[in-house]
């Protein structure tokens, strides 16, 4: 008797467990197995729904006598027998022939189901008949609404479970197989399903003959269906990444939180109808296309560019004007100026009235799509670097990168070429004055007061070196009061007050108002006019010799 | 959802050239999940705070309660956090502590996990891996990685007041209190700081001119104060009990510093070369004899964090000779080691010339050699060590 090695005796202890434990009687199966076994293949089924009414409007185009309904309900049918049929036979057919045999009866029923739902509109003579040419006409059996129903409905069965399998193998590991994790094969399940319905319900609503025309309308109105499938579809997908994530948690012995099933769940729906309030307030109309906005730019810059042109034409044909003269004497006529384009071509606005009112929601939708487009590839692309060296290295990518280089080349040198050919005029230079400008000016706003005081003590400085006693770049104030001072007897005051006024505003950070200034100059004035007084005297030639030079003596 | 960029730009495409409403709002829909999927995720993130508070320090057979403070002072929930706080095996079972949370708005949570010390050494707790993301996965998860904090747990500490050494036993110095060891009004030079120092003993004018400090070396009258010597290379511990023959050194050394500290209330140092798991490298640790309480914690933390080298800088002989280069006459050495060899003796037979007191405690299961006996009866006293009762009963 050949012993197990420990490990496989374990498992096969674990399988008998969980399986006696899954069959037993009477046991209540709790909430997440009845999201599984109830909720799971109807939200499956609505969203193979979803597409068929897609598909019915389409086919109602092409064939409007067909009947709708079982078009409609064939496929739900088969989304939700196909969804629960294929756990039933993966837990009660280990083998896989016996579950292969199982698919095929279950098509062949779900064939016959079909077939019998085309005969829902006929009355049982015209069935009758209908089944007694089966065998002189196949196509009375495999007629092709019979086809295309059974199709749809193959389809639905099969996505159906392909996605019971996934799901189920987010839930245990046990079933995951191949190279794909689960996860990722429903999140591009439900994608694919979405452009595939998206595409189908646009056809249904747009002639394809028309799709060539540039100036076709705008197809308004909303599609229930599509909008379900995506709502759907994100909240299922919510709750699959929950399951996946709280299956590798246990597997990792984390200890989860009890309420965040609850929670996710909550936060899910909250985010989801958040995110269609949004899709919703946002504008979807406009009727200037993209195309064209970008013609009116590109006109705008033209004309803009042409107009420039003229008037610097025009400019130097006047000043050539001036030097030239015919042999005659005659001035020639000036340089003909060239010729303005249109401003702007006539709009395809579709609105019959306010063209602007038209062109400004235009504008503002597209700036908000494109602005929403841009933001996500660059937040895309900041969340993985890792694609930007693979992106760079498509023709595409370099072709672009070297018009922009070219284009930043030329603009370089077209700065250049300004700033040295046009110094005066280059935004250097502009910019430098007004960063002159906006100083003084502050500084005038600020310290005006401050300032005034320092303007009236120098300029009093200057005087008195005009008069013979200049200050000396060592020189202090109090210093330079004390040389002073006895040569202005008559203004000792006032110097004082002066010096003292000076040595508090330059070197105290308190507060100067008008009053201080108006001291000052009162006071400056007076030593002005003692220093004009004595110089008054040094020119007179008798005073000469009676004074000392105050050049000499400073 | 990796293909969702795609789609919605594709879907886009498909807009504007066929001109149908309802797909704008079905790309709006699909952008403004992404997109307030990774606002949302970032808002969060943002604002999430994680603190660990916990007492670093322990001795064995204590417990060490951790809690963990995860915090959201922001407006938006934040529907889930995924953290993990790794541990040491020695101080917990499983090594780690995981959570899965969810936090509402400005909610705090607080979470507790208990360390139990039982082993010295020096233990990083963390780090603390935190990941969050959108509950769709459209965006990629954010994660965190919070530094990790140290905890000490310090070496068993046996007492030794049983000892029953003789007089000249080299720990069982005088016991009067006052410092006769040093005379502070004959100062013999001076010598570079080193912590433990006292702020009397710096020498001003020294230091303003050799630019770091100096501090006073006073000319002793006799020494009172304990070096214990540890060897700690790997090759001094061999056979099938190195591990536990290492440990006990280091209770060894513990209980001598706390012995010589607490009961005698006389100076005590250490000198050993381990591996330092700070540094990751092998270091020198000399902390020079000191009677002060923290002093004796710093030996303590000194001998919970060593490690055993492979690679000591220098040969234990020729380290012991350096260290008690600086030791004032008559000190005692107590060097502590796992195997006996001639090079060992030669470094005692120097030091005892040199005027310090020994001892030498062996930490081997075999009795030591002839040669050794030769040395024991040149009265060094010897003691062999080998399990923690046998110093118990030594003491």
């Amino acid at each position: 008797m050949s012993q197990k090695p420990p490990h496989v005796h374990e498992t096969d202890v674990y399988l008998e467990t969980n399986n006696a434990t899954a069959h037993s009687p009477g046991r209540q199966a709790p909430a997440g197995n009845r999201f599984r076994t109830l909720l799971q293949p109807l939200v499956v089924g609505l969203m193979v729904s979803c597409i068929a009414l897609a598909v019915t409007q389409c086919l109602q185009r092409f064939a409007p006598d067909w009947n709708k309904t079982y078009f409609l309900l064939i496929p739900l049918l088969a989304a939700f027998m196909g969804h629960t049929t294929y756990r039933v036979t993966r837990e009660r057919y280990p083998s896989e022939a016996d579950r292969r045999h199982r698919q095929i009866i279950e098509l062949a029923l779900i064939f016959l189901l079909t077939k019998a739902a085309t005969y829902l509109n006929h009355t049982l003579p015209e069935i009758w008949d209908n089944i007694r040419h089966w065998p002189k006409d196949i196509f009375y059996l495999f007629d092709p609404e019979t086809l295309i129903a059974f199709a749809l409905a193959c389809t639905a069965w099969f996505a159906a479970a392909l996605t019971a399998r996934d799901l189920d193998a987010v839930a245990d590991p046990l079933l995951y197989k191949g190279e794909t994790g689960p996860m990722e094969r429903l999140n591009r399940r439900f994608l694919t399903g979405g452009v595939v319905l998206l595409f189908i319900s646009g056809l249904a609503r747009i002639d394809i003959i028309s799709l060539l025309k540039p100036d076709r309308p705008a197809i308004h109105g909303l599609a229930l269906n599509v909008l379900v499938y995506f709502v759907l579809g994100l909240i299922v997908l919510g709750q699959v990444r929950f399951t996946w994530l709280n299956r590798l948690w246990e597997q990792q012995k984390y200890h989860v939180a009890g309420v965040l099933q609850k929670t996710w769940l909550r936060y899910s729906v909250l985010f989801l109808l958040i995110a269609l309030g949004l899709a919703f307030v946002l504008p979807t109309q406009y009727t200037v296309g993209l195309l064209d906005i970008a013609r009116w730019i590109i006109a705008a810059i033209v004309y803009l560019a042409t107009l420039i042109v003229a008037l610097i034409t025009a400019l130097i044909s006047f000043v050539a004007s001036l030097f030239q003269t015919g042999k005659d004497g005659a001035v020639p006529s000036a340089m003909p100026s060239p010729t303005l384009p249109p401003l702007l071509t006539e709009p395809t606005s579709a609105g019959p009235s306010l063209p602007w009112l038209n062109v400004l929601r235009s504008v503002i939708f597209w700036v908000i799509v494109l602005g929403a487009m841009g933001y996500i590839v660059y937040s895309y692309l900041k969340e993985r670097p890792e694609i930007l060296p693979t992106i760079r290295a498509f023709k595409v990518t370099r072709m672009v990168r070297g018009w922009w280089h070219t284009l930043r080349t030329w603009w370089q040198g077209m700065r250049h070429a300004i700033r040295t050919t046009l110094p005066a005029l280059s935004l250097d230079f502009l910019r430098r004055k007004a960063s002159r400008q906006h100083t003084s000016m502050t500084r005038r706003k600020g310290e005006a007061w401050r300032e005034q005081i320092f303007y009236s003590y120098l300029e009093t400085l200057d005087r008195a070196r005009e008069v013979g006693f200049p200050r000396h770049d060592t020189q202090t104030p109090d210093e330079y009061h004390r040389t002073l001072e006895p040569h202005l007897p008559e203004a000792q005051a006032e110097l004082t007050a002066l010096t003292a006024a000076f040595v508090e505003a330059r070197y105290s950070t308190h507060p100067v108002d008008a009053h201080d200034v108006d001291r000052l100059q009162i006071n400056a004035r007076h030593v002005r006019a003692a220093l004009d007084k004595l110089r008054a005297v040094s020119r007179r030639p008798s005073a000469v010799s009676d004074q000392p030079s105050a050049t000499t003596e400073s | 959802m990796q293909n969702l960029i795609g789609i919605v730009l594709v879907l886009f495409l498909l807009a504007v050239f066929l001109r149908i409403d309802f797909y704008f709002s079905i790309v709006y829909l699909l952008a403004a999940v992404y997109l307030l999927g990774r606002w949302w995720t970032h808002v969060g993130w943002q604002h999430l705070t994680i603190q660990r508070r916990l007492v670093n320090r322990a001795f064995p057979n204590e417990t060490i309660p951790v809690e963990l403070i995860v915090h959201n002072s922001g407006r938006l929930p934040i529907p889930w956090i995924e953290m993990q706080d790794s541990l040491p095996v020695e101080l917990i079972s499983p090594p780690f502590y995981r959570e899965v949370l969810t936090l509402g708005a400005r909610q705090e949570r607080r979470f507790t996990y208990t360390l139990a010390c039982y082993k010295r050494g020096y233990y990083p707790i963390g780090p603390l891996f935190v990941q969050t993301g959108d509950l769709l996965g459209v965006t990629r998860p954010l994660t965190m990685q919070k530094a990790p904090e140290y905890v000490i747990v310090y070496p068993r500490v046996l007492p030794l007041e049983k000892l029953g050494l003789p007089t000249h036993s080299p720990w069982a110095v005088l016991p009067a209190p006052a410092p006769l060891f040093e005379d502070p009004m004959r100062i013999m030079g001076v010598r570079p700081y080193q912590i433990g120092d006292s702020p009397r003993r710096i020498h001003w004018t020294s230091t303003a001119k050799a630019g770091e400090l100096q501090v006073k070396r006073y000319q002793p009258a006799i020494a009172r104060e304990t070096l214990i010597c540890l060897d700690f290379a790997q090759e001094s511990y061999t056979g099938r009990h190195f591990y536990e023959a290492s440990e006990l050194a280091i209770v060894i050394a513990a209980s001598l510093a706390n012995h010589i500290i607490v009961r005698e209330r006389l100076a005590a140092g250490l000198s050993t070369q381990a591996l330092d798991p700070l540094e990751a490298k092998t270091l020198p640790f000399t902390l020079p004899p000191r009677r002060e309480r923290a002093h004796l914690m710093s030996i303590l933390e000194v001998l919970a964090r060593a490690q055993m080298t492979s690679a000591p800088a220098l040969p234990f002989p020729e380290f012991v000779r350096l260290e008690t280069a600086r030791l004032s006459w008559g000190a005692t050495v107590v060097v502590i080691t796992g195997a006996e060899s001639p090079s060992l003796y030669d470094m005692l037979a120097y030091l005892r010339h040199a005027g310090f007191a020994l001892a030498l405690i062996l930490v081997m299961p075999a009795a030591p050699t002839a040669e050794l006996r030769q040395a024991a009866l040149g009265k060094l006293p010897v003691y062999r060590v080998w399990r923690e009762a046998e110093l118990e009963a030594l003491a």
